[in-house]
């Protein structure tokens, strides 16, 4: 079978260690693999199998007699030119095969020194590579039983042709379309996901949604989405009665892969430690073009398998497992677990790579340490140390380094505020690292409180007004804030451009609750609001594409934005206190986080920073008020408000109070003037809607075209806002994930209002309003 | 208490640290003489992959022993282990006199690199206890070292891991012949 795209499984070797040669390839099935033949004498070959081998058989292995089998993953990059896999990517990589290998070593008496040591690999192109670990265990088990004698190849035949024998075509596109993962990577909870990826509790539209396949495959294998795991039972290919235990295994794969190598991604407190770790000594690198790193993370205690997973978590979560070149286009290489074999190929590796790369790598050979060339820093995950090699090419490490530094060394490794300014800088991504709770495991929820990070920095770069080049913003955003822990989908242009609108909007929205707004310049608001509104809602509707492009952004735009009077970039937050700060960013910001944030919630930090913003801002002018009234008063020019605001209730004021002020649209203007001791809380809000008003008041606004300001046309600018609020809400409850987040996502009150528009939708535009509708509204509010 | 109280005499008295890297052909009973030297115990006999490093104290002086595999294929990844190295322990298999000379090749392309010119060599002609193994004369007879090596310290030691016999005394030859920086 050619190695076709369409191949579920490329290749299935099988790899002992000989007790004469060392590790050694017994089969490559059902080839050899181009550029690791067996031929010694081929000198075009740059490796030969015993690079394989020892990448099957790695260090140790001979100790993993009582546990159960040992997994590690390595990847092969084919070169287009030459059609050859290497260990490394060229300039010119089109096909990258992630391996995985499981090792295994059993006494044995037949053996002369008492023990079998073997291993098998797959080799696949598929993302979720790990979806296939339980076949290759079962190839293990088999080939463990097997003298010298026999032959694997049966087995191996038998398990490659039902594996090939599946149309995983739908599953290769869902874990490619880039748009998609991103949006579900940005959910933000490990159990939501598992209950929304399961026919049986979120119905089949999920899966037509999601996988946009029937339940039976063209060779009838059964497909089901259970438990956020695309399992397909493979029932399509029935084999020998010697392997019909292969077919009983179900092949599972993740519904959202957490990057490009993606292996049971989890979250422990020793990923927190390092990259409290790392950053600091990053912040004193070079800025600029000459910003590379070679990370070396050394473990003695730890499995293979789990320092390639911890590699491959922080590989992850630093951008750097897709090989693409992402900063100043510098190569990023990933490479989960190295030994010896690796030094010399990576050495002529590195010698050619004249611009530099971005390379991690995992160890358990403490010899690496001696390997300068090979490393800027080398991380010891058992004690939790990092060294560096100084740009002289010394190294520094805890031992050797000088009084100062040592103490340097102590503060960084140390999690208790220090005093004076010996303090290293602290960014507020160590800072919300060293907020996360030991406890907390939920990969997605601290992921997306990351991605938001990023996304509050980056608003803070305030780009726009600074004239960067978004070509240039990821380069300019690792140069500003070295904080390693970054997502490049954030800085595509549709999606910038959707977290500029959103940031916009809530400055807007800020504004409008001002009571002694200008009735001009709200109208001006108005407008402006009016042209975001219809610039989502006409993005949205393009495609599913954008419509899930948005989805992602608006999950990452950050609920709250804490330590906002600081610069993110250059102050030090080592002795802020951020609960205290989110404390501070609630009262400030109460005129309407007190529609959706409930008291009664689980305040720990990552909560809150994770929760959704941005559907309920949207969901905001569904509060409008159409029935403006422009005060007689020509000098002061004051309108009613647009909101009706709840700026001056407490944020812990009970719900049902603040409800009711908010549904009460309709009242007279006398009776909002008894609400007059609430307008000196939107003071509070004047801060953030000053410093943002220069930057985004757009005063070409195509809808701002006259100066003549009336009632009735402030009123059709407010029905039509809602309009396409309540259109934007509807569009996003089509897509199968958007409903799922409007349940989620939304306050309870917002639910209440968007049914009431269900109920009775709002007036269509270009005809009037009955005005008193929201009195109506109010009253299903009320019975609540 | 006894690690205390030694380590307290070795800040006193002075203690040193050195990397001794232990090579030699497959099978030659470098891991059990690792073992038997670190827990007094025999440890299985399954072959190395890769390395062991442990590290063994022996009067003031702890010896950061690397035991490398020695397989065909994995020789030519020990000049990876060299940097550092204060003591070259190569391991025979004094009862397998048929790769004797495969063994002697293997040594003399180790010393002859230039990272190893400058450190001393200790030779246990291991498995004493076997019938009809060489005896340590024999061995360094045949290994014709003192022809070959005149700007190097070497030292043959007859060895028998399951015993612990010639361990101590090599380690105190390489302690003794070692600078006491």
């Amino acid at each position: 079978m050619s190695t076709s795209c369409k191949t579920n499984v490329d290749y299935l070797l099988t790899a002992e260690f000989d007790n004469r040669f060392g590790p050694v390839i017994r089969d490559q099935y059902p080839s050899v693999i181009p550029g690791f033949g067996y031929e010694v004498e081929d000198y075009t070959q740059k490796y030969d199998v015993f690079n394989l081998a020892s990448l099957m058989i790695p260090n140790n292995a001979e100790y993993n007699t009582n546990d159960g089998p040992d997994t590690t993953v390595f990847m092969l990059y084919r070169d287009c030119e030459t059609m050859k896999y290497e260990l490394f990517p060229s300039k010119q990589v089109d096909q990258t095969l992630c391996f995985v290998n499981v090792v295994y070593a059993q006494e044995n008496e037949l053996n002369n020194r008492g023990t079998n040591i073997k291993a098998v690999a797959l080799g696949t192109t598929m993302v979720d590579f790990m979806a296939f670990k339980p076949f290759v265990l079962e190839c293990l088990h088999r080939y463990m039983k097997l003298t010298n004698k026999d032959d694997i190849t049966p087995v191996l035949k038998a398990c490659f042709k039902l594996l090939n024998r599946a149309e995983l075509s739908f599953v290769r596109k869902l874990h490619s379309n880039s748009i998609r993962q991103s949006l579900l990577q940005s959910l933000g909870d490990d159990t939501r996901l598992k209950e929304w990826f399961d026919e049986e509790s979120s119905g089949v539209s999920v899966f037509k949604g999601l996988l946009k396949c029937h339940h039976h495959d063209k060779y009838t294998n059964r497909i089901t989405l259970r438990g956020g795991k695309i399992s397909i039972t493979l029932q399509g290919y029935r084999p020998r009665r010697d392997f019909i235990d292969f077919s009983k295994i179900p092949l599972e794969f993740d519904a959202v892969t957490q990057g490009p190598i993606t292996w049971n991604m989890k979250y422990d407190p020793k990923i927190s430690k390092f990259l409290l770790n790392f950053i600091p000594l990053l912040r004193k690198r070079d800025t600029g073009g000459s910003f590379r790193f070679k990370l070396i993370i050394y473990s003695q205690q730890s499995k293979s398998s789990a320092l390639s997973q911890f590699v491959i978590t922080v590989s992850n979560l630093m951008g750097l497992t897709n090989s693409t070149k992402i900063f100043s286009d510098k190569p990023c290489i990933t490479l989960p677990f190295v030994d010896v074999s690796v030094i010399s190929p990576l050495k002529e590796y590195l010698a050619l790579q004249d611009q530099g790369i971005f390379l991690v790598m995992g160890t358990t050979n403490p010899i690496f340490k001696s390997q300068d060339e090979l490393y800027d820093y080398y991380y010891d995950l058992d004690n939790e140390l990092i060294s560096e090699v100084s740009d002289g090419g010394d190294r520094i490490t805890p031992s050797k380094w000088d009084v100062t530094a040592l103490k340097r060394l102590f503060i960084i490794n140390s999690s208790s505020s220090s005093t004076s300014g010996e303090t290293p800088r602290m960014g507020f991504l160590q800072k919300l690292i060293e907020s996360i709770n030991e406890q907390e495991t939920n990969f997605s929820k601290i992921v997306l409180s990351f991605q938001k990070t990023n996304v509050m920095q980056l608003l803070q770069l305030n780009y726009q007004v600074q004239g960067i080049n978004p070509r240039y913003l990821f380069d300019e955003y690792i140069t500003k804030y070295r904080d390693v822990v970054v997502f490049p989908d954030i800085f595509e242009a549709e999606t910038l451009n959707t977290l500029q609108i959103l940031m916009t909007i809530n400055d807007i929205m800020t504004r409008l609750y001002q009571f002694d707004l200008p009735i001009l310049e709200r109208s001006t608001l108005l407008c402006q609001l009016n042209d975001m509104f219809s610039e989502i809602y006409s993005f949205i509707n393009t495609d599913e594409d954008h419509l899930e492009k948005f989805l992602m952004a608006c999950l990452r735009y950050p609920f709250v934005f804490p330590c906002s009077q600081y610069n993110l970039q250059e102050d030090n937050l080592a002795k802020v206190n951020l609960k205290q700060e989110l404390k501070n960013y609630f009262k400030d910001d109460k005129i309407w986080l007190s529609l959706v944030e409930d008291p009664m919630e689980p305040s720990s930090l990552l909560s809150k920073f994770t929760k959704d913003r941005s559907l309920n801002l949207i969901c905001l002018p569904l509060l409008f008020n159409p029935n403006i009234r422009v005060t007689k008063n020509p000098v002061s020019e004051h309108s009613d408000v647009m909101i009706k605001s709840p700026a001056n209730a407490s944020i812990r004021r009970r719900r049902s109070v603040n409800i009711k002020q908010m549904l009460n649209f309709g009242r007279s203007r006398e009776s909002m003037t008894d609400m007059s001791p609430l307008r000196s809380t939107s003071e509070a809000s004047t801060t953030s809607s000053n410093s943002i008003s220069g930057r985004f008041y757009k005063s070409e606004s195509p809808s701002v075209q006259s100066s003549k300001v009336n009632h009735v046309d402030m009123n059709k600018k407010t029905k039509d806002i809602r309009n396409l609020a309540y259109k934007i809400i509807c569009t996003i409850q089509t897509h199968f994930i958007g409903g799922l987040l409007i349940d989620q996502s939304l306050a309870p009150f917002f639910k209440i209002v968007l049914e009431s528009f269900r109920l009775k939708p709002p007036v269509r535009e270009g005809t009037s309003s009955s005005g008193g509708s929201l009195d109506t509204r109010s009253g299903v509010a009320s019975s609540e | 208490m006894g690690n205390s109280v030694s380590r307290a005499l070795g800040k006193l008295f002075g203690s040193r640290e050195m990397k001794i890297l232990m090579l030699g052909l497959d099978n030659a009973g470098k891991t059990t003489i690792l073992y038997k030297l670190k827990l007094n115990k025999i440890r299985t006999s399954a072959p190395t992959v890769g390395f062991n490093v442990e590290t063994v104290s022996y009067k003031n002086v702890k010896f950061n022993m690397w035991d490398v595999g020695g397989q065909e294929r994995l020789r030519p990844l020990w000049r990876h282990y060299f940097p550092a190295t204060t003591a070259l322990i190569f391991v025979i298999d004094s009862h397998d006199k048929e790769r004797l000379r495969e063994a002697k090749e293997e040594l003399y392309a180790i010393i002859s690199e230039k990272e190893m010119e400058n450190v001393i060599l200790l030779v246990w002609a291991n498995k004493q206890d076997l019938k009809g193994a060489l005896k340590p004369q024999e061995v360094s007879d045949y290994l014709q070292l003192g022809l070959n090596l005149k700007n190097q310290l070497w030292c043959v030691v007859g060895s028998n891991a399951l015993t612990g016999q010639g361990l101590v005394e090599g380690l105190s030859w390489i302690s003794n012949n070692t600078p006491k920086k």
